[in-house]
């Protein structure tokens, strides 16, 4: 058993499932009104991950990767807040765009200041497709008559997370591809509840946890390992190519709950695809997996 | 009159006091000879429970005030280069210096400075000092041998070479990746020689 729990693909992936979908479990008991808490599922996937991956989190976080814990913590409480009293669009992208410049700059703060340099319009880029993905996860709406697309934007925060994981593996850093996978397993929990019909409301929680984790991980990748900026801002295209879907997939495709997430799943690993492969072309063999 | 030789006089003390206060803790400067590259820092560490595996960092600085009269009070600072780990296989250096491990981009030096000697034989003695690695600092001891001091024999330039070993726990060190496959207990090797200045 703790053999299993010391495997790096069970701890990102099978850990934070499970956890999610015991934590919606048990939420799903409570009386109705907890039901749009659902989404604190997905932060409870990710920090049983993180626990079993880098044990207890440190009281004083000095280095990036005992930052993103606490950054998972602040992105839940945001979530909580915009879920209890934000309830205008506007209200709900300022205060992701707060989140996100937060956990991008405590985790890059170190090199903010240093020289001028493509780091830094790397870094620009970087936050500004955060923001553009804020925006459009929580305040543009393309909702179907019968509710059948509202599983869109976990698919593409999955596909994401699932790409971000790829890239920090080609960076170098299996700590971050085993975090972003566990977001990406948490948020499974979710899609997977969603596609069987068990009707789960991805309200700002379930958005902010990944939107404001994202840019951490994203940060961290960045600034501390060999990866190339230019694959990761590529891959924030993916939140727009989910548009696709409504101009060139069949409407009989897109009212079905079976198959519209797999289609946008589909349509959204192509800059997915793209950016782990301009990833591991630009990488020196050295900085590769091994 | 009285007032002023009384003055002189206290501060002609007071100097003699200092004067001797510095002669008597005089310490020789030694500076570790990086142009020979005559230095090693290494680590030992379990790999799965299997092999252990063994890695160096090939750039290190730091300099040894010696005391001769009372090697005791001598003091060491060591500065080592995080980037420049090597355990002979680029890919593995590329993970060891990624955030899973060291995050030489983030933390880029090794730092350590004795605070404590105490002798525990003709040439060998404890050394407790803060070693600061990740951003964080915590005091360890290690076993310290004086290898040789006097003047070299080619150079004649006037040369010491100590030895150091230790252990310490990454994870004291917020390393906790991959622990404790990978163990968690490191073994440290420090060999150094070193030029009087």
């Amino acid at each position: 058993m703790s053999d299993l729990l010391m495997n790096p693909g069970v701890q990102s992936s099978l850990i934070p499932l499970l956890t999610a979908l015991a934590v919606m479990g048990l939420i799903h008991r409570l009386p109705t009104w907890a039901h749009q808490f659902l989404g604190l599922s997905v932060l409870a996937g990710f920090l049983i991950a993180s626990y079993v991956t880098f044990g207890l989190p440190v009281l004083v976080p000095v280095a990036s990767g005992q930052k993103i814990v606490y950054i998972a913590i602040i992105s839940g409480g945001l979530g909580l807040v915009a879920q209890i009293f934000l309830r205008s669009g506007c209200f709900l992208v300022l205060t992701s765009f707060f989140g996100i410049i937060l956990s991008f700059s405590w985790i890059g703060w170190k090199k903010i200041f240093a020289p001028v340099s493509m780091e830094h319009l790397g870094a620009l880029l970087i936050l500004a497709g955060c923001g553009l993905a804020a925006y459009k996860v929580l305040s543009i709406r393309h909702r179907n008559a019968d509710n059948t697309n509202k599983n869109d934007d976990l698919v593409i925060l999955a596909v994401v997370s699932i790409a971000i994981a790829l890239n920090a593996f080609m960076g170098a850093s299996a700590s971050i591809a085993q975090n972003s996978g566990a977001l990406a397993a948490s948020l499974g929990a979710i899609i997977i509840c969603n596609w069987v019909g068990l009707n789960v409301p991805p309200g700002p929680v379930t958005r902010f946890v990944p939107l404001i984790i994202l840019p951490a991980l994203l940060a961290q990748i960045h600034y501390f390992t060999k990866a190339n900026m230019w694959p990761l801002a590529l891959l924030l295209l993916a939140f727009f190519t989910g548009n696709l879907a409504h101009r060139f997939v069949p409407p009989y495709i897109q009212k079905s709950k079976f198959m519209r997430p797999i289609v946008i799943g589909a349509i959204n690993t192509i800059p997915a695809i793209a950016s782990v492969v301009m990833s591991w072309a630009f990488l020196p063999v050295a900085a590769s997996g091994y | 009159m009285k007032k002023t030789s009384f003055v002189s006089a206290t501060l002609l003390s007071v100097a003699m006091l200092f004067g001797f206060i510095s002669f008597a803790s005089a310490k020789s400067t030694y500076v570790i000879d990086t142009a020979g590259v005559h230095y090693y820092a290494g680590f030992q560490i379990s790999h799965l429970g299997f092999s252990t595996m063994h890695g160096r960092f090939d750039a290190l600085s730091g300099t040894i005030k010696y005391d001769d009269a009372e090697p005791t009070n001598s003091q060491v600072s060591i500065t080592i280069k995080a980037s420049s780990i090597n355990t002979n296989m680029a890919k593995r250096d590329a993970h060891l210096k990624s955030p899973d491990f060291f995050n030489v981009e983030e933390f880029s030096d090794i730092t350590f400075v004795s605070t404590k000697l105490v002798k525990t034989g003709e040439k060998t003695a404890k050394m407790t000092g803060n070693l600061t690695m990740m951003g964080v600092t915590r005091s360890i001891t290690l076993d310290t041998t004086l290898i040789n001091i006097g003047a070299n024999p080619f150079s004649k330039a006037p040369t010491a070479a100590w030895s150091a070993r230790g252990t310490i726990k990454r994870s004291d060190f917020g390393s906790k990746y991959g622990a404790p496959a990978i163990g968690d207990e490191v073994t440290l090797i420090i060999d150094i020689e070193a030029l009087k200045q």
